[in-house]
């Protein structure tokens, strides 16, 4: 199984179409029991988490992208919308690498 | 700011070494930084990309989805999606830029194909399920991206830091305080010539 997703029941069920294997998770106990299970199997080479997920166990997954192991992370949006503001990975970079390298100045 | 050290030729020549070698290593983290925003910037473009493709198809399946639960009901999908299974392969090699893992990886989608029965499954189940699967191959990419972002990123912010605390803080004090020194050190040194001189002059009037 090459993908893993954590989440809850309605976001499972649609990766499970996609032939995802699937944690249902409702609180931050279940939530880490199934991301240390989850992080310690081999099998698993992109793990993907939903937003809601990654708030209840945030420092693990801090934890996890810095010893930058497999399985690979990749937050996904709840089914029911958006949970708060986020980083995007381009607001990332832009803050980063500073604001006075933009694209549009770049040349 | 000075440092808080006796103006001792020894510190001197200690100091010295030290700057040298804070010099030495600025000039190895600069080389670090632009390496890692060199990085940065070339997967920003694809960032771009697949972020937008992301969206479109997310939110795509995520209505197709509530569309066909709310038709079929909850219980009946998950039996559906309990049969589903696709042979997805990912193959992964981490390559090392300036200290950072980054891995790549190579996915192996599994073809589309109907895997339930024709009755009691309608249009929007096959819909959801071709949907999912265009999301999964992009959300594959992305994990790829968001993991070398992420670590890129924590280690460009890193690298700025020790970057900044060398030139604005270390470097000077150091510089500064081995200007002190200096000043020291030849005050006194023309202090003792100053005395040696009066020394020399009284021992030639005794005589």
């Amino acid at each position: 199984m090459a993908y893993h997703i954590i989440g809850d029941q309605d976001t499972v069920l649609g990766y499970r179409f996609a032939g995802v294997s699937g944690d249902v998770v409702e609180d931050p106990e279940s939530a880490k029991t199934a991301f240390l299970h989850a992080t310690g199997d081999r099998s698993i080479s992109i793990l993907l988490i939903t937003e809601a997920v990654e708030d209840m166990i945030m420092d693990l997954v801090i934890q996890h992208r810095i010893s930058s192991q497999p399985p690979y992370l990749t937050v996904v949006q709840d089914i029911w919308g958006p949970k708060g503001k986020r980083k995007s990975l381009q607001e990332l970079i832009n803050e980063a690498v500073g604001i006075r390298i933009t694209p549009e100045e770049d040349d | 700011m000075k440092l808080n050290v006796p103006p001792t030729k020894t510190n001197q020549l200690i100091l010295k070494q030290d700057l040298a070698m804070a010099t030495e290593g600025f000039d190895l983290l600069e080389q670090k930084r632009e390496i890692l925003v060199m990085e940065l910037m070339h997967l920003l473009d694809r960032v771009k990309l697949v972020h937008q493709e992301l969206e479109e198809r997310r939110k795509k399946a995520y209505d197709t989805l509530k569309r066909a639960v709310s038709f079929n009901g909850y219980y009946h999908m998950r039996n559906i999606a309990s049969g589903i299974r696709y042979d997805h392969k990912v193959s992964y090699q981490t390559r090392v830029a300036a200290g950072i893992r980054i891995p790549t990886l190579e996915i192996e989608q599994g073809e589309f194909k109907l895997q339930y029965g024709f009755a009691g499954t309608d249009s929007l189940v096959d819909q959801t399920m071709n949907d999912f699967l265009l999301l999964l191959e992009v959300a594959g990419k992305l994990a790829e991206l968001e993991s070398s972002v992420w670590l890129l990123a924590r280690e460009l912010k890193k690298t700025q830091r020790q970057v900044n605390a060398l030139e604005h803080i270390f470097i000077p004090d150091y510089k500064e305080t081995l200007k002190y020194i200096e000043q020291v050190l030849e005050s006194k040194e023309l202090d003792s010539f100053f005395t040696m001189k009066l020394a020399k002059k009284q021992m030639t009037e005794e005589t």
